[in-house]
């Protein structure tokens, strides 16, 4: 019986993701409702916001700690940790 | 002379396995015996790992596989069902590993002795399945399967059946090709389709969506692919040992009235009473089915297409459906065939019966050979 | 220090389980293969993107120690170096997958072992598992769980492996001294991570490190490792907080009555008395 509609792929049509840190292409800032700030002038560099963010969604530069939007969810647990990072609806 | 149960282990050294997970299960255990004595002495080069179930070997076994090391194991019956979850992980993953089954009926009620309910109930797995006759078919499947499963035309798991205690324990004259012959054919393996090495990180085993059906449609004419990649092996073999084999064994098929078709063991018995009608004057002969998967319909069909009366012994009961393999031959042929389910749980058949059988051709009805 | 779990992935909003495992990745490094149980982190890499910067395999819920066995093994014949962490939740864990642990521990296959422990089976929707504490709501449990919880690492101490810890991603440090531990001692280590889970635990996620925090300081989760059959405990609180502290917090507790809550609290200040009656440390010996 003829199998029709379908074709081979050799080696590339097997179940595996080849592409490592290939998830940065979606963007999960689109599950927000709080977005975090850092008030960059009273942060003091301790690292717990980076420690703590479950997405690594915080960085910590030469010159600052920034938060990446693109992958930071807004679940708020820097915000709970460090006085000096504040949250506001998402517009 | 050795036993199947040895020409098992005797392929898995000759193409030089490297992981061996292993559990035992009566009648297997003296495969993974051998090979442990093999190992402890230096003989064989390979890592025992005695788990602690046979899905745990079956996990092992794609875990190693996915390093992209050699692998093989054996079991049975019991031991086949309980890795059952992980045979569809195998073969989805593509990961070429070598099972061997040496095939036991299934509990309940519990039996020791053969039948094909075990390895049968394996064929959506998307392993392939060979099926053996003798334990020199047994070493050379084994040894051949690794170059089968290993074609990236291929990529899928390959399962070899033993009939349990008729061949696992019964000593036939094997000849044992040499290592060197044997690293000719079978080159070591060195995949590039899944690797663990941090080196080149690859997420194997993934969530995936609506891609499901396409990696399967990939499975499926791998499956295919594997038909051609068996007989083109096959010839290669021939020009190594000078044995031949194929999808199909057809004997005394050129003018037979009346055939039985048949997988296993069984067939050597049933060549016997060819013989012995032929020598009365009755055009009888016999079809044995190696590989159940891929099931080898074009094969079939241009073997019994002018055949009148086509019989199927069953060593395998598919309730509420009938026989397995008569099921499939019939869909393939497009035609009644007579089904006899036979030797369940290792009932004795024996010539006498295949005589009978013989003579009771021609109806569509489903038989049971007691 | 590089991350080697990314972000772009589908773990709920504040998971510690995600979190447990970006933490254990900084310490492990890139030579490092995840073997997964099938749990929420298996929904980590989904076709066609990975957050993963270190080969992962997963095959199935209960076969993540027969997977490390294997990987040992494998790894050895490729002479690749690389540690094999096994990230598999508690359900995977102390129940469909103890078979397979215990396997791998006996032969003390040079693994690290984290059990993500959200103390339930959390991706199938919170339903209760052998490491579901005593008295906590769970969809299958919706009068709360009457047993109590299997011990773990007095299972595994039982296997006689080298290197057993509890931990906390709200003690991180404590955690990742201890992930360095268990890649640095030779034979399987295992590590029982707790895990708050905001959806299945009922509480809102910016307080997941917070919860996790109350856990330990109301000694509700003690922190410990048994080093070689020797028991001893990382952190001591000064002065236990309120187990009520913890327990209110969360959804899953709020069934539960004063008099409830008097009885875990009397339970767990008996623990700590008889611990602290033992010095803190002593031998598990089997």
């Amino acid at each position: 019986m003829k199998i029709i509609n379908i074709s081979y792929d050799g080696e590339s049509g097997v179940p595996v993701i080849r592409e490592p840190a290939s998830a940065l292409k979606n963007n999960t800032g689109t599950w927000r409702v709080f977005r975090p700030t850092i008030d960059s002038d009273r942060c003091v560099r301790c690292g717990k916001c980076w420690v703590f963010c479950p997405e690594g969604a915080i960085h910590v530069d030469d010159d600052d700690i920034r938060i990446d939007y693109d992958h930071c969810k807004g679940c708020g647990i820097c915000v709970n940790e460090c006085k000096f990072i504040t949250a506001k609806r998402e517009v | 002379m050795i036993t199947g149960n040895g020409a098992a282990a005797w392929g898995a050294r000759l193409a030089r396995a490297e992981i061996i997970p292993n559990f035992p299960i009566t009648p297997q255990t003296a495969i993974i015996e051998e090979i442990a004595s093999w190992i402890a002495s230096g003989e064989m080069d390979a890592d025992f790992l005695p788990m602690e179930s046979e899905h745990s070997v079956q996990s092992a076994l794609a875990a190693a596989s996915s390093a992209g090391t050699r692998v093989f194991s054996a079991t049975s019956s019991q031991g086949l069902m309980l890795m059952t979850e992980m045979m569809f992980v195998t073969s989805g993953l593509r990961l070429p590993v070598i099972l061997v089954n040496v095939s036991r009926g299934l509990s309940a009620p519990i039996t020791l002795w053969s039948d094909h309910n075990d390895a049968l109930a394996q064929r959506d797995s998307g392993w392939l399945q060979i099926f053996c006759s003798n334990n020199q078919e047994v070493l050379d499947s084994v040894v051949m399967g690794y170059k089968i499963a290993e074609n990236s035309e291929v990529l899928l798991p390959v399962m070899i059946n033993l009939d349990g205690f008729i061949l696992s324990a019964t000593r036939e004259p094997v000849e044992i090709p040499g290592q060197d012959e044997i690293d000719d054919f079978l080159p070591a393996y060195n995949p590039k389709h899944t690797i663990l090495d941090p080196k080149e990180p690859m997420s194997v085993g993934g969530v995936v969506f609506d891609e499901y059906m396409y990696f399967r449609s990939q499975q499926r004419i791998a499956m295919q692919n594997s038909k051609g990649v068996i007989t083109d092996v096959c010839a290669e073999w021939e020009k190594t040992t000078g044995r031949k084999y194929g999808l199909v064994e057809p004997y005394c098929l050129d003018d037979s009235e009346r055939v039985l078709v048949i997988a296993g063991s069984e067939s050597a018995i049933l060549k016997y009473t060819v013989d012995k009608l032929r020598a009365d004057g009755e055009k009888v002969g016999m079809l044995r089915l190696r590989t159940m998967r891929p099931f080898p319909c074009e094969e079939i069909i241009n073997a019994l297409s002018d055949v009148e009366e086509i019989g199927v012994i069953d060593q395998d009961i598919s309730p509420g459906s009938g026989g397995i393999i008569a099921t499939e031959v019939k869909a393939c042929l497009g035609r009644s065939v007579t089904s006899f389910i036979a030797g369940l749980g290792g009932r004795r058949i024996g010539v006498e019966k295949y005589e009978k059988i013989f003579g009771r051709l021609g109806k569509d009805v489903e038989e049971w050979i007691f | 220090m590089e991350d080697y779990l990314v972000g772009g992935h589908v773990a709920c909003q504040g998971c510690s389980a995600s979190l447990g495992l970006r933490l254990a990745l900084k310490v492990l490094g890139k030579d490092t293969i995840v073997i997964n149980g099938s749990g929420c982190m298996t929904l980590l890499p989904v076709y066609p993107t990975t957050p993963l910067r270190v080969p992962w395999l997963h095959l199935a819920i209960e076969n993540t120690g027969a997977a490390g066995t294997a990987l040992y093994y494998a790894l050895r014949r490729k002479n690749i170096k690389a540690n094999i962490l096994g990230y598999a939740g508690d359900g995977a864990t102390y129940d469909i997958g103890l078979q397979s642990l215990s396997g791998a521990a006996e032969k003390n296959i040079d693994m690290i072992y984290i059990c993500y422990n959200n103390q339930s089976f959390g991706n199938t929707g919170h339903q209760r598992a052998s490491s579901t504490p005593r008295a906590s709501y769970t969809s299958t449990t919706p009068a709360g769980k009457v047993e109590v919880a299997k011990d773990m690492p007095a299972i595994m101490a039982a296997h006689k492996i080298p290197y057993i810890a509890t931990a906390c991603p709200s003690y991180p440090i404590d955690f990742l001294s201890k992930v360095k531990k268990a890649a640095e001692v030779a034979g399987m280590a295992y590590i029982d991570l707790l895990v708050p889970c905001p959806v299945g635990w009922g509480f809102d996620p910016a307080e997941g490190i917070n919860i996790g925090r109350l856990a330990v300081r109301t000694g509700m989760w003690k922190l410990y490792e048994i080093t070689d059959g020797r028991v001893s405990m990382t952190y001591i609180p000064k002065k236990r907080r309120e187990v009520s502290e913890y327990l209110r917090a969360q959804e899953r507790f709020s069934h539960l009555s004063d008099e409830d809550i008097a009885a875990i609290q009397a339970e767990v200040d008996r623990e700590w008395d008889e611990l602290e009656a033992r010095g803190y440390a002593y031998e598990i010996g089997i």
